[in-house]
C-alpha cells in the first residue's frame, strides 16, 4: 500500500508551505525592501537568485510570493467547500421546487467557461486579490455543489441515515454527522486535482492587473514585473513562472495519485445533473 | 434532426432571456455605484449635485425592472448603450474588436485538434512505448504551465533570441503564430489525455474482441469502429474548451497586445463600464450557445444512440 512517490510529493508540497509559513526565518530581506543602487545584480553569495528591478532580492521575494498563491487557493477551497455543503445538501434533502431553482441556475453557470465568468464577478465586485478569490470561487461553486447533492441522494438512502432519521435526529445534524464526511473524503481529493487549476487563475488574473497588485511580492505580479526586462534579463521571469510551474505540477500529481487510488468518478456532476 | 435543430434553436431565445436578467441584476447587485463609475471614467468630480444629474441621465434613479426593460429594449436592436469610457456604441467597440478573437480562439483549436487527437491516440495504440511517454510527459507538462508565462518564454526564444517571429502587435499572418501555440497549450494538454483514455477504454473493449475473433482487419477496427466512439468524450471536451480558449484568449491578446476585445474587456472591468460588460456577456452567451449547438450536432451523428430529444 505504500506509494513512495505519493509520499514524495506530500514531502515536497510540505517544503512549500513551511517555507511560507517561516519565511522571515529563512531570508534575511524584506520582500519590500529597494535598494536602486543594486538593480539587476547578479547570483551571489548575499543574494542568491540576484535582485530585481528596483534592488529587492528576488529569492525573498519568491518565498514571499509562495504565501500569496497558497493563501489564496486556500480560501478560494474553503469558500467552495463550505458553500457547496449548504447548498448541495439543501437541494439534496428538500428535492422539489428549490432543487430545481438551484440546478436551473447551475447550468446556467455551467454554460460560461471559469474564466468569462471569473471576469464578470471581477467586474461586479471590483479589482482585488479578496474580490479574486470570491470570483474564482463562485465560479467553481455550481460544478461542486452538483457533486455534494449527487453525494446526499446517495448518501440519503442509506440504512444507517435512515435509521438515523427514524430516530428524531434533525437534518442539519445528519449533514454534519453523516453527510459531510462522505463530501470532504471524496470533494477533497478532486479538490485536489482543481487547486493547481485555481492557482493558474489567480497567476493569470493578477497578470491582467486585475488581482493581486503591485508591490505585493505575487509570482504573477513578479513575471509581469519582469516582463519589461526580458531582453536583459529573462531569469527574472523563469524563476517565478518554475515557481508557479513546480506548484501546480505537485498539486495535479497529488490529485492524480489520490483519485486513482480511492477510485474516485471525476464526472460526478454530471450523472444526476438531469 | 432539423426539428431537433429548430426546437434547439428556438430554445435560445430563452435562454439569452434569462442570462441577460441575470447578468442585469447581478451586476446592480454589486458594491459600485454605476453613476459615480461614470463620472469617474469622465474624469468628473462626484459631487452630490453631480451624482443627482447622472443619475437621472443614464436613468439610475427609475425602478429596477423599468430599467431592465429599457436596456432590454435597447439590447433586442444590438443597443447595448454607451461605454461609460469612450462614450462611443458597446456593443460597435466590441463588434470592431471581435474577428480577432475569434480568429485565434478558432486557429488555436484547429492547432488543439490537429496536436491532441494524433497524439493521444499514438499514445493509446503504443502504450507504454517510449513514445507513450513522452505523449504523456508533454500532458503533464501542459496543464501545469501558466499560459502568459509559457508566452514569454516563446518570445523570448523565438523573437529575441532567434529572431524569427515578431514579438509584440500585429505584423501579418506570422504574428499568430507565437499567441496560437500560446493560448492551445494546455486545452491541447487536457484533450491529449482525454483522448489517449477513450481510445484505450475502446481498444480493449469486448466489442473489439469480438471483431477482432470475426476476422475484421485491424485496420478497419481501428478506423471505423475505436476512432468513431472514442471520439464522443474527447468531442463533448473539445466543445467545453472552445469556451476556455476564449477565457484564455484575452490574456493571450494582452500579453502580445493583439487588437482583440480583451485589452477593452479587462480595461472595462478595472473601470467598472457597465455597458461594455453587459454587452461582452451577452455576446460570449450567444457564443457558447451556437459552439454548444454545433457541438450537440457532432455529437448526435457519433453516437446516434443518442435521441434527439434526450440532450436538449
Amino acid at each position: 500500500m505504500k506509494d513512495k512517490k505519493l509520499i514524495f510529493l506530500f514531502i515536497m508540497l510540505g517544503v512549500i508551505i513551511l517555507s511560507a509559513i517561516f519565511a522571515p526565518l529563512i531570508t534575511p530581506y524584506s520582500p519590500y525592501d529597494i535598494d536602486l543602487s543594486n538593480r539587476f545584480a547578479s547570483i551571489s553569495s548575499s543574494h542568491i537568485l540576484g535582485t530585481d528591478h528596483l534592488g529587492r532580492d528576488v529569492f525573498t521575494r519568491l518565498i514571499y510570493g509562495s504565501r500569496m498563491s497558497l493563501i489564496s487557493v486556500l480560501a478560494i477551497m474553503v469558500i467552495i467547500l463550505v458553500l457547496s455543503l449548504i447548498i448541495g445538501s439543501a437541494a439534496g434533502f428538500q428535492g422539489g421546487k428549490l432543487d430545481n431553482v438551484l440546478m436551473r441556475i447551475s447550468d446556467v453557470m455551467l454554460t460560461f467557461p471559469t474564466f468569462i465568468l471569473a471576469l464578470f464577478f471581477i467586474g461586479v465586485l471590483g479589482v482585488g486579490l479578496i474580490n479574486v478569490i470570491i470570483a474564482i470561487a463562485f465560479t467553481h461553486l455550481a460544478w461542486y455543489s452538483r457533486i455534494v447533492r449527487s453525494i446526499v441522494l446517495e448518501t440519503k438512502e442509506k440504512n444507517y441515515v435512515l435509521a438515523s432519521k427514524c430516530m428524531g435526529t434533525p437534518k442539519l445534524k445528519i449533514v454534519i454527522k453523516h453527510i459531510m464526511p462522505q463530501v470532504l473524503s471524496q470533494v477533497g481529493i478532486l479538490a485536489t486535482l482543481d487547486l493547481g487549476h485555481m492557482m493558474l487563475h489567480v497567476a493569470g488574473l493578477s497578470f491582467l492587473g486585475l488581482g493581486v497588485q503591485a508591490p505585493v511580492a505575487e509570482w504573477g505580479v513578479m513575471i509581469n514585473d519582469a516582463a519589461p526586462f526580458i531582453r536583459q534579463h529573462p531569469e527574472l521571469m523563469i524563476y517565478p513562472g518554475l515557481c508557479i510551474f513546480i506548484t501546480v505540477a505537485i498539486f495535479n500529481s497529488i490529485g492524480e495519485r489520490l483519485k486513482d487510488r480511492y477510485k474516485i468518478k471525476e464526472d460526478r456532476s454530471k450523472e444526476s445533473a438531469v | 434532426m432539423i426539428s431537433f435543430i429548430i426546437k434547439r434553436v428556438l430554445l435560445i431565445i430563452p435562454i439569452m432571456f434569462v442570462v441577460s436578467f441575470l447578468v442585469f441584476t447581478i451586476l446592480r447587485l454589486g458594491p459600485v455605484d454605476p453613476a459615480q463609475a461614470y463620472l469617474l471614467n469622465s474624469r468628473i468630480p462626484p459631487t452630490e449635485e453631480a451624482l443627482k444629474v447622472t443619475r437621472a441621465e443614464l436613468g439610475l434613479d427609475k425602478p429596477f425592472f423599468t430599467q431592465y426593460a429599457i436596456w432590454l429594449k435597447g439590447a433586442v436592436t444590438l443597443d447595448f448603450g454607451l461605454s461609460y469610457m469612450t462614450k462611443r456604441d458597446a456593443f460597435g467597440d466590441l463588434i470592431y474588436y471581435f474577428p480577432t478573437t475569434l480568429k485565434i480562439t478558432f486557429l488555436a483549436m484547429i492547432m488543439v485538434i490537429i496536436v491532441s487527437i494524433p497524439l493521444g491516440i499514438l499514445g493509446a495504440v503504443k502504450k507504454d512505448s517510449i513514445a507513450d511517454k513522452i505523449v504523456k510527459l508533454f500532458s503533464f507538462i501542459g496543464v501545469s504551465t501558466p499560459s502568459f508565462w509559457f508566452g514569454f518564454l516563446l518570445i523570448y526564444l523565438f523573437a529575441l533570441k532567434l529572431n524569427i517571429l515578431p514579438p509584440f502587435g500585429f505584423e501579418g499572418v506570422s504574428s499568430y503564430i507565437l499567441p496560437i501555440l500560446t493560448l492551445g497549450l494546455m486545452s491541447s494538454a487536457i484533450n491529449m489525455r482525454i483522448t489517449r483514455t477513450s481510445f484505450l477504454e475502446h481498444i480493449t473493449s469486448r466489442s473489439t474482441k469480438y471483431l477482432k475473433i470475426q476476422g475484421v482487419s485491424n485496420n478497419t477496427i481501428m478506423g471505423k469502429y475505436v476512432l468513431k466512439n472514442s471520439m464522443i468524450p474527447v468531442v463533448t471536451s473539445l466543445g467545453m474548451h472552445f469556451g476556455e480558449l476564449i477565457g484564455g484568449a484575452v490574456v493571450v491578446e494582452v500579453l502580445f497586445a493583439l487588437p482583440g476585445v480583451g485589452r477593452y474587456v479587462v480595461s472595462s472591468i478595472i473601470n467598472h463600464d457597465y455597458p461594455v460588460i453587459q454587452c461582452f456577456m451577452i455576446l460570449m452567451t450567444a457564443v457558447f450557445i451556437i459552439v454548444n449547438l454545433i457541438i450537440d450536432i457532432i455529437y448526435v451523428y457519433l453516437n446516434p444512440k443518442i435521441k434527439y430529444g434526450s440532450i436538449i
